[in-house]
């Protein structure tokens, strides 16, 4: 369905380029979810945005291909990507503060998406369109309503009017949600959406994600930094360090037998509550300086402990071990 | 060494546990000024973030502190560390009853009892150095001489792995976790018995979490020291440790040692906490526990049981008029739900 | 290095190791001016006037109280006059370059002084307002929002009548509202400040009050000030333009740019040289002096913000 082929995001800075984004290549297949797991400067969160163009300045898009059903993204033009952002891929964002405009009714911000993308009543408003737009916006109301129910919204009715800071986290970030869903799209794209929840909210979220996935059919990237919500929630992983994808494959297979030392560094240091506690393990050393990393050889070497001399001067792909599995190490070689 | 007994349902603390804290409440009043409340009629909210709470913490221990947002426990830990003047109740620490000093006497409190702050990135001055940061306490508790406060801070930038060149240097230029670790050595270099770390890894990535909880885990051990450990990581906590409180709406609900609070959890409210941490490994994974609705206000706190509102396991009617104390069911476990009274 | 009891040898910190100070960070605000075409050029020109200012009776050609009748009214250069009078002289025959270099004095003078008054009341207020907030807030917000109630100039034109005509008169009118703006800036940015955890660890290591707010939070509100500041200076000197024009500000043997285009009212069509020429002098500083102002608020604020998380 989604497929990215050696995607390239580079920022062009005073202490000279940064490569967020170093070559990565992905595959998203119809209905399933597929996890993005990096830390910060992994460069995850700029993938995400790539896909819908919405790179900021100073970054740019340096290469690489994007296929969205077989055509390739980077080359549309503005009006097509404008058809495509919202209504075909739809995006969430971490902080649902600060997503959602503080001084438009919610209803409102659910409608808009409706309305921008004429949803309803596709056919151009004539000059006496007075009564098709009002039919138009009756027909658009409902429509919200029905989505805000969908999301597990109580009260729609009441609520339509209401303002985000009138919602508890939870709930705006359902709101974000029932926007992203109005135009039925095909593939959901979600940044970290439940970083900034409480525990249990963040548990009816992801319920919510993984009905929507199921009923409806929606693909999903879904970007996070823990790789437990990943291990429970995702079909697929992708673990990103460093602007590249160090490990992919099927969830079970990367968690349970994890490859890239990175993976299996992160999984030890993660805090477990099992019956008995043990010291826990630390990478050593600090998430890289994505301005002065090395022009060859593996972006970890500094961190790696199970790293050679080699591991400096080579620059390794990623390597398939096993059907869908991959890894970029000079140890699978 | 330490004994815990109850009498009226409350816990009774007399004999010396490092640390106690008697029936604390602390409020924040939010009065309009004259004109918006004649005009507008706005009326005074009260905003009840902690709202008594008795507990006790043992030298040498760490206490966890977990609660979601809005339960209270960040006024809790300030208000311990006197960053926030207590409403009502009682403070003791090691055998002095500090909720009312002042002047000297608070001086020399806070040459005991620390806080580290969750944001590194804005729990630092932007506009001083690392050196000139770390020389404020130095020179809080006494240390006149220049040349013996910057080999305190060597020593200190050492203690907590950062090389002593990054004296002169500004917050901006470190990571999180570097600048996580000046906050750590800011909070040691008055040598404190005892240390509040409020969300100390929340805002680090994963790798860095790991090197700082081991980090605090070692000082502990070396300079013997006593957390407050508050977070809402479940995971982290559980790993930190020793006992642990779960606050809801400005009480606790549940107090006991770590590993019967996490594995046998007794309040609904912690069931469903534990319910919703997601986990690598496919056989700990619990049935989740969905809650009903949102946290209410803690303006308005629902009457009896806070937690009735959204419980699972509600009594009955006890539950909506009557609220709950905290009763001993098992040695060192408490729980405040009418299901075990 | 090895660390026994705490205690390091002292001479294993290299103290040739270059320490960054005042110094050098307003090394580096100069190298990033540099590359900024509007703000240098605004700097340069503001400093050209400065040195004019300073060094008036040494550069002008002449003294500031010569008039010769004979020689009113003529020219300047470009119109046809000569190279002895370059910008032309006005009705009495006063050199009009000499007039407007000396009164630059007068304009910068007043700009500078009454911004600085103005900053340093406004901020201690503010920082006072902003901090302890409550009743003194109340207080002190009200009385500068009814302030901002009356018009500038006509508040300053009302304060000049009562008070008559003089310098340090001048400066009272001008500074009694200009104070606002920075009382509700730095009382805006205080506020701000004071949620920031930085302030609560000072707290928390004990430090008072007052010492929190200079040393803690001023730093950081430091060039939000001097912003407003640079900003406000221009409006400053267009304030005693005005008032000086309106015959309302220095007395009249002090020559300000604003005075000479009110001399030059009534010669407008004929000799148009003696209102416009000082008209054109005070824009062009103004308007170096905003872009400089500008400019060093782009300089300044992203690259000194701390950088956010991700």
């Amino acid at each position: 369905m989604l497929e990215i082929k050696n995607l390239q995001v580079t920022f062009q800075t005073d202490r000279g380029i940064v490569k967020a984004v170093n070559g990565i290549d992905l595959a998203l297949e119809k209905g399933k979810i597929l996890g993005l797991v990096g830390e910060s400067g992994s460069g995850k969160s700029m993938t995400l945005l790539s896909i819908l163009r919405l790179v900021p300045y100073p970054g740019k898009i340096a290469e690489g291909e994007i296929l969205f059903d077989k055509e390739d993204i980077l080359k549309k033009s503005p009006q097509e990507m404008r058809d495509i952002r919202g209504r075909d891929i739809a995006m969430i964002f971490q902080d649902p503060m600060t997503t959602l405009n503080p001084v438009f009714p919610v209803g409102e911000q659910i409608r808009e998406s409706l309305r921008v993308h004429n949803i309803i009543n596709p056919e151009r408003n004539g000059f006496f369109g007075f009564r098709k737009d009002k039919e138009r916006k009756k027909k658009e109301h409902e429509k919200v309503i029905e989505l805000m129910e969908k999301v597990g919204i109580s009260y729609p009715k009441r609520r339509y009017f209401s303002y985000p800071h009138q919602f508890s986290g939870g709930m705006q970030q359902r709101a974000i949600i029932a926007i992203a869903l109005s135009c039925n799209p095909k593939i959901l794209l979600a940044d970290e959406p439940t970083t900034a929840l409480d525990v249990t909210i963040q548990a009816q979220i992801l319920d919510l994600l993984r009905q929507i996935n199921e009923k409806n059919g929606t693909s999903i990237i879904f970007v996070t930094h823990d790789l437990a919500i990943a291990a429970e929630f995702c079909d697929e992983i992708a673990v990103m360090y460093a602007g590249q994808i160090v490990e992919k494959g099927p969830v079970d297979k990367v968690i349970e037998e994890p490859k890239h030392p990175y993976t299996k560094g992160l999984l030890k240091s993660i805090p477990k509550i099992t019956q008995k506690k043990e010291k826990l393990y630390a990478i050593p050393g600090n998430v890289p300086d994505l301005a002065s990393l090395p022009e060859y050889g593996c972006p970890f070497y500094e961190r790696c402990e199970e790293a050679m001399e080699e591991c400096k001067e080579v620059t390794i792909p990623l390597i398939e071990v096993s059907n869908g599995e991959f890894v970029r190490c000079i140890k699978y070689r | 060494m330490y004994k815990i007994s109850l009498i009226n349902g409350v816990l009774d603390l007399e004999n010396g546990a490092f640390i106690q804290i008697k029936n604390l409440k602390k409020y924040f009043i939010e009065e309009p000024d004259l004109l918006t409340k004649l005009i507008a009629k706005k009326k005074k909210r009260i905003v009840r973030a902690v709202d008594d709470i008795s507990l006790e913490i043992n030298k040498g221990e760490t206490l966890g502190l977990v609660g979601e947002s809005g339960c209270g426990k960040t006024t809790l830990g300030r208000t311990i560390v006197k960053l926030y003047d207590s409403t009502e109740g009682k403070v003791i620490f090691d055998g002095e009853d500090i909720t009312k000093v002042r002047g000297e006497e608070l001086k020399e409190y806070r040459k005991k009892a620390q806080i580290i702050f969750q944001n590194p990135y804005s729990s630092l001055n932007p506009r001083k150095t690392v050196k000139q940061i770390l020389s404020i306490p130095l020179i809080a508790s006494g240390l006149k001489n220049p040349h013996e406060r910057q080999e305190r801070i060597i020593y200190l930038l050492d203690r907590v792995g950062l090389n002593f060149r990054h004296m002169d240097s500004y917050p901006h230029e470190f990571s999180g976790g570097q600048r996580q670790r000046i906050g750590i050595a800011r909070s040691l270099a008055m040598s404190p018995e005892f240390i509040v770390a409020d969300e100390p890894v929340s805002a680090l990535d994963v790798s860095i979490q790991a090197q700082i909880i081991n980090l605090l885990e070692e000082l502990k051990e070396e300079l013997n020291l006593t957390y407050l450990f508050i977070a809402h990581d479940l995971s982290v906590v559980y790993h930190v440790s020793d006992r642990v409180a779960v606050m809801y709406l400005g009480k606790i609900v549940e107090i006991g040692k770590t590993f019967d609070i996490f594995f046998n959890p007794l309040h609904p409210y912690t069931k469903a906490l534990l319910s919703a941490i997601p986990s690598i490994d496919k056989s700990k994974r619990r049935e989740r526990i969905i809650l009903e609705g949102t946290v209410p206000s803690p303006v308005n706190p629902p009457a009896g049981c806070r937690f009735h509102t959204r419980c699972f396991m509600k009594k009955g009617r006890i539950c909506e008029g009557l609220e709950p104390k905290l009763k001993e069911v098992e040695k060192g476990h408490f729980v405040a739900c009418h299901l075990y009274s | 290095m090895t660390v026994k009891n705490g205690i390091v040898p002292t001479d294993y910190y290299d103290l040739s190791y270059k320490k960054p100070n005042l110094i050098t960070n307003l090394l580096s605000i100069l190298r990033k001016i540099k590359k900024h075409p509007t703000a240098f050029a605004g700097m340069l020109i503001i400093i050209a006037y400065i040195l004019m200012a300073i060094f008036a009776p040494f550069i002008s050609p002449y003294n500031i109280k010569y008039s010769d009748l004979s020689e009113r009214l003529m020219p300047p250069v470009w119109s046809g006059g000569t190279w002895a009078h370059p910008l032309g002289t006005d009705q009495i025959g006063r050199d009009l370059l000499t007039q407007i270099i000396y009164g630059s004095r007068i304009s910068i003078m007043i700009g500078f002084l009454t911004v600085l008054i103005s900053a340093l009341i406004g901020t201690i207020l503010g920082a006072i307002a902003g901090y302890y907030k409550g009743a003194i807030d109340t207080v002190l917000s009200r009385f500068a929002d009814f302030l901002l109630s009356f018009p500038f100039l006509i508040f300053a034109v009302g304060v000049m009548a009562v008070l008559g005509p003089g310098f340090w008169n001048l400066v009272l009118a001008l500074t009694f509202k200009s104070w606002v703006e920075f009382f509700r800036l730095v009382r805006g940015e205080v506020m701000e400040e004071k949620n920031k955890e930085y302030v609560e660890s000072a707290q928390a290591l004990g430090r008072t009050n007052g010492a929190i707010i200079i040393s803690e939070i001023m730093p950081n509100i430091f060039q939000s000030i001097f912003v407003l500041s640079t900003l406000r200076i221009g409006y400053m000197i267009i304030m005693e333009a005005s008032l000086s024009y309106l015959g309302l500000g220095v007395p009249p043997d002090i020559p300000t740019w604003g005075s000479l285009i009110n001399s030059g009212r009534n010669y407008i069509f004929d000799a148009y040289w003696i209102s416009t020429l000082p008209g054109i002098a005070l824009v062009i500083l103004v308007l170096s002096i905003n872009l400089f102002g500008e400019g060093l608020r782009d300089i300044l604020d992203p690259r000194l913000k701390v950088e956010g998380s991700e």
